[in-house]
């Protein structure tokens, strides 16, 4: 029991990736109706990659572990892409990179700053300029730059 | 930024003593690349703070920079910025006889020749319906006959027919499934809301359109083209040479379009089939005459083939002058420059294959704008509104609880932007005052025009002023958040016009 338990705890990482890259498919839906993946489609993907993974040797659990996240990831990328129209597939990519750099699985604490994502979506928001320009009106740099920057 | 984070403390007094280096970087082509040498502290920022800065000091380098971030992740890699091309037979693949694939369509695709190809490979029978009004019945019946005889069925345009949906979702429904059968069903659609989500949660969906950037656009035409055919012509180096012109130049006019007016006076629905006989007539004029017919070529390709579209007589004079760039004698010579520093030129002549390995491999992923012949500056307006329409769509994905970080929270922040506000917003105009100075009189029309406006602007800031209040209100619980109100919430905290 407790050797079962042993090599189940090793696979956890994979478990923990392809549970947190479904709600990056659970954020896709709200950009076009056309964008509906059910779980089972999911998991058919999830099942694929398990399968590629079959020949690796059986002692190599810490390679099997490696190549199932591997696997699945480049296997949702190019199915999800198929469905996607141009526009909407650097943001896919996008809100993976986010989803798999937010958090890993050996660590507990959130590696991305959420205000640092925000401002990059946001932009500047601010007009008001506590200094003036420093390149004068009308320089480089135009006043709404500036703002954002103070 | 300065104030806000952290890292950023510096920031402006860093910019206002090192103006000369941060110019420089302003106006370089690649800011976000690590030679560009931004001033230290921040010249070994990680790359997501350089998106943050990049997105207020050069809005169009966020999309090079969120590229780099996913090229460059240990994780993932540069296969995942470059989609695979559209590939028909793979969704076919997945697809049972109880799976129908889905081909979601955008203007000016049609993917009925690619599908027809595909049904030559596996041999099988087509029939095509077009929905729309009464075909239902028709509809029902071929997906039967179908059924029946192992044939395939393409419903096209199914947006076009919602009160049919819910039956083909029983009928798929009571489909058993087999893997022997040869029956499919192919259905094509616009994005439609109505479209069952079932259908779709259940089959294989696959969207056609014309790819983004002149390197997927040639690779798939590149893809598109039979390896017999391509060795066939009489004249071998100059057909393989002029079929790299007109792809290129087929890639080229679509790509016009991203930078808007600047590109095409109107943006044109150019299609697929406009390629398949402009190659068809390249293989037959070659064939036909022993010296290359250049005049007839490009009359072909720009007036009637691509030109039937253009309806803008500006617009006809550049395409015909963006295609005898490729339709010409130097295109013979070997690796012939497309542009003048090189980065496009003709591959060296060879099989299909080389030319596809050319453009996986040696074409530039992000398009020059020299190639377009366009100023850079017209890159950099178009880049700017690909950045902000994909990043206004990822800010709506983000949740609201994601979006409050430490610090402050959502509603200390709203109400800090609500009262700030409320302080800028000037004064109603005293209508009574301003009738007096400017009278509406017969002579002078101006007063009236300035009497209306003042209303209306008075209007805007009272609308404007209530709806403020009412945020700190709602904030406090004074008063019910409305849906209006929610509306005006979330624009004003993602910083955009309610």
């Amino acid at each position: 029991m407790a050797h079962i338990e042993n090599i189940r705890e090793q696979f956890k990482p994979v478990a923990f990736r392809v549970s947190r890259l479904f709600f990056v498919l659970v954020q896709m839906m709200n950009v076009d109706p056309m964008y509906q993946y059910s779980l089972d489609f999911y998991k058919m993907i999830y099942e694929r990659a398990l399968d590629n993974g079959n020949s690796i040797e059986k002692g190599k659990r810490n390679e099997k572990v490696k190549f199932f996240i591997k696997e699945f990831t480049a296997l949702l990328y190019e199915n999800i892409c198929r469905s996607l129209f141009e526009k909407d597939k650097l943001l896919f990519s996008m809100l993976m990179l986010f989803k798999i750099i937010e958090k890993t699985h050996d660590d507990p604490k959130i590696l991305l700053d959420a205000r640092e994502v925000r401002f990059m979506m946001v932009g500047g928001s601010r007009v008001e300029m506590s200094r003036p320009n420093p390149t004068g009106e009308g320089g480089w740099m135009t006043d709404k730059i500036w703002a954002s920057i103070l | 930024m300065t104030d806000e984070f952290e890292v950023f403390k510096d920031l402006s007094v860093n910019i206002e003593r090192n103006l000369d280096e941060w110019e420089r970087i302003y106006n370089l082509q690649q800011p976000q690349e690590k030679d560009a040498k931004w001033p230290a502290p921040y010249n070994d920022l990680p790359m997501l703070k350089m998106a943050m800065f990049l997105r207020v000091f050069r809005p169009d380098k966020v999309i090079p920079i969120i590229q780099k971030m996913i090229v460059e992740d240990k994780e993932l890699g540069p296969q995942y910025i470059i989609p695979p091309p559209f590939d028909m037979d793979k969704s076919f693949q997945d697809s049972t006889n109880k799976v129908p694939i889905i081909i979601v369509l955008s203007p000016g695709a049609d993917p009925m020749a690619e599908l027809q190809k595909l049904g030559g490979i596996y041999k099988a029978k087509i029939q095509a319906i077009s929905l729309g009004q009464g075909q239902a019945e028709i509809a029902k019946n071929s997906i039967q006959f179908a059924i029946e005889n192992n044939e395939w069925v393409v419903l096209q345009n199914c947006h076009l027919c919602p009160s049919f949906m819910p039956t083909l979702e029983g009928i798929i429904d009571n489909i058993v499934e087999d893997k022997n059968s040869g029956f499919r069903m192919w259905l094509t659609s616009m994005p439609s809301p109505n479209f069952p989500v079932t259908i779709l949660q259940n089959g294989v969906k696959a969207t056609i359109e014309p790819p983004k950037g002149l390197k997927s656009n040639m690779l798939r035409s590149y893809l598109g083209i039979d390896q017999t055919e391509f060795e066939s012509c009489d004249k071998p180096s100059a057909y393989k040479a002029l079929m790299w012109g007109l792809c290129f130049f087929n890639a080229l006019i679509l790509e016009r379009r991203k930078f808007g007016p600047l590109g095409w006076n109107i943006p044109y629905e150019f299609s697929n089939s406009d390629l398949s006989i402009s190659q068809a007539q390249l293989m037959m004029f070659l064939n036909h005459y022993e010296n290359i017919p250049w005049e007839a070529l490009v009359y072909m390709v720009a007036e009637a083939n691509y030109g039937g579209r253009v309806t803008d007589p500006k617009d006809r004079i550049t395409i015909n002058v963006i295609l005898e760039e490729f339709y010409n004698p130097n295109m013979l010579k070997v690796n012939h420059k497309l542009v003048e520093s090189g980065a496009y030129i003709v591959p060296t002549e060879g099989e299909l294959t080389s030319y596809q390995d050319y453009l996986r491999e040696q074409m530039p992923a992000t398009d020059l704008t020299e190639i377009f012949g366009l100023h850079d500056n017209a890159e950099i307006t178009s880049a700017i509104n690909i950045t902000n329409a994909m990043l206004a769509t990822a800010l709506s994905l983000q949740g609201e609880s994601a979006a409050s970080g430490e610090g402050k929270s959502q509603d200390e922040i709203l109400n800090e932007i609500a009262t700030d506000l409320l302080k800028k917003i000037p004064k109603n105009f005293d209508i009574e005052a301003a009738s007096k100075k400017h009278p509406i009189k017969y002579e002078d029309s101006l007063n009236t025009v300035l009497q209306q406006e003042l209303l209306r602007y008075n209007k805007l800031t009272s609308v404007v002023r209530t709806s403020l209040i009412n945020v700190g209100k709602a904030i406090k619980g004074e008063v019910p958040l409305s849906q209006e109100l929610e509306e005006v919430c979330s624009s004003l905290f993602n910083n955009v016009v309610p």
